[in-house]
């Protein structure tokens, strides 16, 4: 056979790349991870003194938000938020990046070129609360500060969690909601997104509890995946309307399959005979509200969401906030308790119906 | 014989992969020079992590492209080991070791299970491999009931996701010696001529007396133990089981096998130029964000680079191979001419 | 049509789903005021509107695999072509420029991939999988918000119900006919079969395969962008995220339909019962309270099942190589 040097040469390109790694400057020593390191602000590895919020701000904080994936509009809207509040210091270069599709492993990667880059600190929504576990601590390990919002991970991975509403809550609101409609004792079906969501699951399993312990006669008959996909939200939810004629309320708690379900009542003629809620953007949703498609749907502020998740994060990084807080004063919204785990909670789930849609527009 | 001294070798062995190794070398370099971070420690070890996940399945997958096959389920292979080996020690409380040993039988069978489907009941191999993509990813959604299994706790897999030897991460001892180890026998055995004879022409290398059959069966099943290895690698850098693991592997590994060099029509290709092209997208994606290019971007570049090295590397070839061509322009692919009794279904691409 | 084929297989497959449906779930049926049964169709009707994009673009991606190429990038040009439609939907212009747009852009895409693949001697399956990618990302920076609405006008054509039938329908229907009818009557129908067939022999009789390959793109290109019209038109938000894994489910259909996936062999008709088929299937799933989980499995086992049943029992191979019938 013909010699080929070429492998020798790759070979000799391979071994360069592993002596790159072999040499100096080895992974950052293993601190006891144990401790959040809010100590002075993830200033570490800048130069400048951190804590004092008087001197004048020179340098800037570099804070990332890195939300479930781009292109959604809900998360465009958290942004709006914390751009609001980074105008409001200052002090904040603030940038959004993740992944197109919101999938853990592909934030993960995201994640850990933008940790490579040594920022002052993440702000992120976990497509998975414990595969983002590894790579958060590692983030920490590496001085910067940990922020989670709307989606949460395990607490030993990030400092504070802002919760838009608690679980209980939006399952609350969901069910009550129904029963408001159609009546306690309500047929009622939901259109998911993967069975594998980790806040969709929560809140699906929310709801039972709270049915079971509410509405004793209120049935769940059954359960679609429509896999955030338009298409196949709608799909299903024309199969499942026509599967189980006796169905009466549709639960759709993502804001990327409402619109698709919407259509599918519209489209099978049951406007009126079945009713919905769902968990959906203002925006998103106008138009449905207006036809009448549906009456009323959950969310939350999710400008102000993200106002007050970078109003704490800013908080950590000038020293004015620290782990331990019990409450954080949070500019224009005011003050918010800290619960257990470090969790800040916006407030309640918001309805929006035909009358107050035209306020919001996000 | 053919492949004596014909200025096509020589040219072959150099040219295409030669170029290819330069325009990686570029890449890396100028890489390095727009981010400082790109060739710190750190960021190569985390690199070299999705290297070794990718590029242990580029290897049988090039073995099979090779000889004109394809197959798309090795991301739902990786969800299934992932899944069989997160439930397995979770749930029934088997021992870890244990639950990898089940969990590469598994991957190993549907591998096998690809293979006999396309040799024995004749069903083309892109049928098979679709149905087993849904498949495998279903089983495992309905094994995996929705949830996931935190792995982070074991030390196997803490070492597997985030060991070093001598600096170097686990994965990469395994992998650097797999790609020698393959590339030698594609190289010199007779086994490995095999293959690209089984890719130029499948009725004369039957005829010649290759066990064509007993060889696609191996290289699917072999397939199947690549995803299953680097489902274990994966599983340990996640440090979580789910049955969302390896979505959209497939087209990464046949993406970055096509950017090395190997033709989709069979026949031509080589580990080293697989390699390359792993190197090359992996080192691409992690520059991108390190420069901070926004995913979107990102993928628009990924696109478009496949595309262009594509048409590179498919005029480079014809060039080479120039004195091959016959009078009329027939396509890259040619079919062959009607064939005996009971042919294979993979002599037509 | 003969016997031979797969499209009378799939006729019975197809019954026989509908039958069991009706028998034994409310799919067709309901209980009337009186307590009896009566036939309902809608059920049926919203499943082949719904469906209509999906046959439209199998149609196109017959072709393609007749002519031995296949076209990844369907899924992402889907959304693309899709989003173009609502935006322009938005802008106030009449009505038919909305669904014109969406076209123009779906035959630009075929174009480029035609062009790539005619003169760049390339296999379709390489430049449309790295356009798939490269599309994909293009409708996510065009769309940071996540989605366009359209506008009523738009939807209302969409929607709409000219004789009992939907538009959707009607430009699915009209499409079909007139591409199994350019297959199977027209020169240039004759001469993809014989390309996907044998590029070589084709060659040698004087077709030109690439040209065949560059038109056969190009009018995929079209068909998408006139499924994403007819898709866009019934929905009043898309959304950039569109479109995946529509290209497997395309590559499906036409080959449950009885196309060779090597080409040369295969039939418009066959590809539509094959997308009736899936359709049916998926449907089935929900009817028979298959718990969402194992949907998937499920689904996959059908597709290996239809196949591999139908191999089985027309083992002769040979006739694969003799070109097919429409």
């Amino acid at each position: 056979m013909k010699r080929r040097p070429l492998p020798l040469l790759i070979v000799g390109l391979v071994l360069a790349l592993i002596l790159a790694q072999c040499a100096p400057a080895p992974t950052p020593s293993p601190t006891p991870a144990a401790q959040p390191p809010a100590t002075a602000p993830a200033a570490a590895p800048s130069p400048t003194a951190a804590p004092s919020p008087t001197a004048a701000p020179a340098k800037k904080f570099v804070i990332y938000h890195v939300p479930k994936a781009v292109g959604i509009d809900y998360f465009k809207s958290a942004h709006q938020g914390m751009e609001e509040a980074a105008k409001e210091f200052g002090d904040v270069e603030l940038h959004y990046e993740g992944s197109i599709n919101a999938s853990a492993e592909e934030q993960i990667k995201v994640l850990e070129d933008i940790i490579t880059k040594k920022p002052d600190a993440l702000i992120v929504s976990a497509n998975d609360p414990q595969a983002l576990v590894p790579v958060l601590k590692r983030a920490r390990e590496a001085g910067i500060t940990v922020v989670t919002y709307d989606a949460d991970v395990l607490p030993e991975a990030r400092v504070f969690f802002i919760n838009q509403a608690t679980f209980e809550g939006i399952g609350k609101a969901l069910i009550d909601e129904a029963a408001k409609q159609v009546g306690p004792e309500a047929k009622i079906a939901i259109v998911s997104t993967f069975p594998t969501a980790p806040n969709q699951s929560r809140w699906v399993e929310e709801m039972k509890k709270y049915m079971a312990q509410a509405y004793p006669k209120m049935q769940l008959v059954d359960i679609r995946y429509g896999e955030d996909d338009q298409a196949k939200s709608r799909q299903q939810a024309t199969d499942l309307i026509a599967a189980h004629p006796e169905v009466q309320f549709l639960i759709v708690p993502t804001s990327v399959g409402c619109p698709g379900v919407a259509d599918a009542l519209e489209a099978a003629g049951k406007v009126g005979q079945i009713k919905m809620t769902c968990l959906a953007t203002p925006n998103g949703m106008r138009a449905y509200v207006k036809r009448g498609t549906l009456e009323a749907f959950y969310l939350w502020n999710v400008v102000d969401l993200g106002y007050l998740a970078m109003y704490v994060t800013h908080g950590l990084l000038t020293g004015e906030i620290k782990p331990t807080d019990k409450t954080v004063k949070a500019g224009r919204l005011g003050e918010r308790e800290v619960g257990p785990d470090n969790v800040i909670l916006l407030g309640p789930p918001f309805r929006f119906d035909k009358n107050n849609i035209d306020q919001f527009n996000f | 014989m053919r492949e004596i001294r014909r200025p096509g070798a020589i040219a072959r062995g150099w040219t295409r992969e030669g170029i290819l190794l330069g325009i990686v070398a570029g890449l890396l370099i100028a890489i390095a020079l727009l981010t400082p971070k790109f060739l710190t420690a750190t960021n190569l070890q985390i690199t070299s992590r999705y290297l070794v996940e990718v590029g242990l399945v580029a290897i049988p997958m090039t073995m099979i492209i090779l000889i004109r096959g394809i197959d798309i389920s090795v991301g739902s292979i990786v969800a299934l080991a992932t899944i069989v080996l997160g439930f397995s020690w979770s749930v029934y409380r088997i021992p870890m070791v244990a639950a990898i040993a089940l969990a590469l039988t598994v991957a190993t069978l549907c591998g096998l299970l690809n293979g006999l489907a396309i040799t024995r009941l004749r069903v083309p191999d892109l049928v098979v491999t679709l149905s087993t993509l849904a498949i495998y990813r279903g089983i495992a959604e309905g094994l995996g009931g929705g949830g996931r299994v935190y792995l982070y706790e074991d030390p196997i897999m803490r070492f597997l996701g985030e060991g070093q030897i001598l600096g170097i991460p686990v994965g990469l001892w395994v992998f650097l010696p797999v790609v020698l180890i393959a590339g030698l026998v594609l190289d010199r055995t007779a086994w490995g001529r095999s293959l690209y004879a089984i890719g130029h022409n499948e009725t004369a290398a039957r005829f010649a007396g290759i066990r064509v059959d007993r060889i696609r069966l191996l290289v699917y099943t072999l397939s199947g133990l690549a995803s299953g290895v680097s489902a274990l690698f994966m599983a340990g850098r996640l440090g979580t089981a789910r049955a969302t693991a390896g979505l959209g592997l497939e087209f990464e590994v046949i993406t970055a096998v096509v950017v090395g060099g190997t033709a989709i029509s069979g026949g031509e290709g080589s580990i080293w130029g697989s390699f390359l092209g792993v190197v090359m997208v992996t080192a691409l994606r992690n520059g991108l964000n390190l420069i901070g290019v926004p995913s979107p971007i990102q993928a628009m570049i990924i696109g478009a680079l496949l595309i262009l090295t594509v048409l590179v590397n498919e005029n480079l070839r014809v060039r080479i191979r120039g004195w091959v061509r016959p009078a009329t322009p027939v396509p890259a692919h040619e079919a062959e001419p009607a064939p005996a009794a009971n042919p294979s279904p993979h002599e037509r691409r | 049509m003969g016997w031979k084929g797969r499209e009378p297989f799939l006729l019975i497959v197809n019954a026989l789903l509908i039958v069991i449906l009706a028998a034994t779930t409310p799919f067709m049926v309901r209980p009337d005021a009186a307590g009896g049964r009566v036939l309902d169709l809608s059920a049926l009707r919203l499943l082949l509107d719904n469906y209509a994009a999906t046959f439209i673009g199998a149609v196109g991606m017959t072709l393609v695999i007749l002519a031995g190429q296949i076209d990844l990038s369907v899924g992402s040009a889907l959304a693309l072509c899709a989003v173009v439609a609502a935006q322009v939907s938005q802008m106030g212009w009449p009505v038919p420029l909305a669904f014109l747009a969406p076209i123009l852009v779906g035959t630009l895409i075929g174009l480029i991939n035609g062009a790539i693949v005619a003169y760049g001697r390339i296999h379709a399956i390489l430049v449309t999988l790295g356009m798939m990618t490269l599309l994909r990302g293009l409708v996510v920076h065009l769309v940071p918000a996540g989605w366009v609405a359209t506008s009523d006008a738009f939807k209302g054509v969409g929607l709409a119900r000219p004789l009992g039938v939907s538009t959707s329908i009607w430009i699915a229907a009209a499409f079909a006919l007139a591409m199994a009818l350019a297959a199977r009557y027209t020169r240039w129908g004759r001469e993809v079969y014989a390309v996907g067939s044998n590029p070589n022999a084709a060659a040698i009789v004087g077709i030109r395969p690439h040209r065949i390959w560059f038109t056969v793109l190009l009018f995929n290109g079209f068909a998408i962008g006139l499924a994403s019209a007819v898709h866009a038109s019934r929905f009043g938000v898309i959304q950039n995220n569109i479109g995946q894994g529509f290209e497997l489910l395309l590559i499906t259909a036409v080959v449950i339909g009885g196309t060779s996936i090597f080409g040369g062999y295969g039939s418009v008709g066959g590809t539509l019962l094959g997308v009736l088929f899936l359709a049916l299937v998926r449907s089935a799933l929900i009817y028979f309270r298959i718990p969402a989980l194992w949907e998937q499995a499920v689904y996959g086992a059908f597709l290996l099942f239809a196949v591999g049943l139908d191999i089985a029992r027309s083992r002769a191979w040979a006739r694969a190589w003799r070109g097919g019938t429409a």
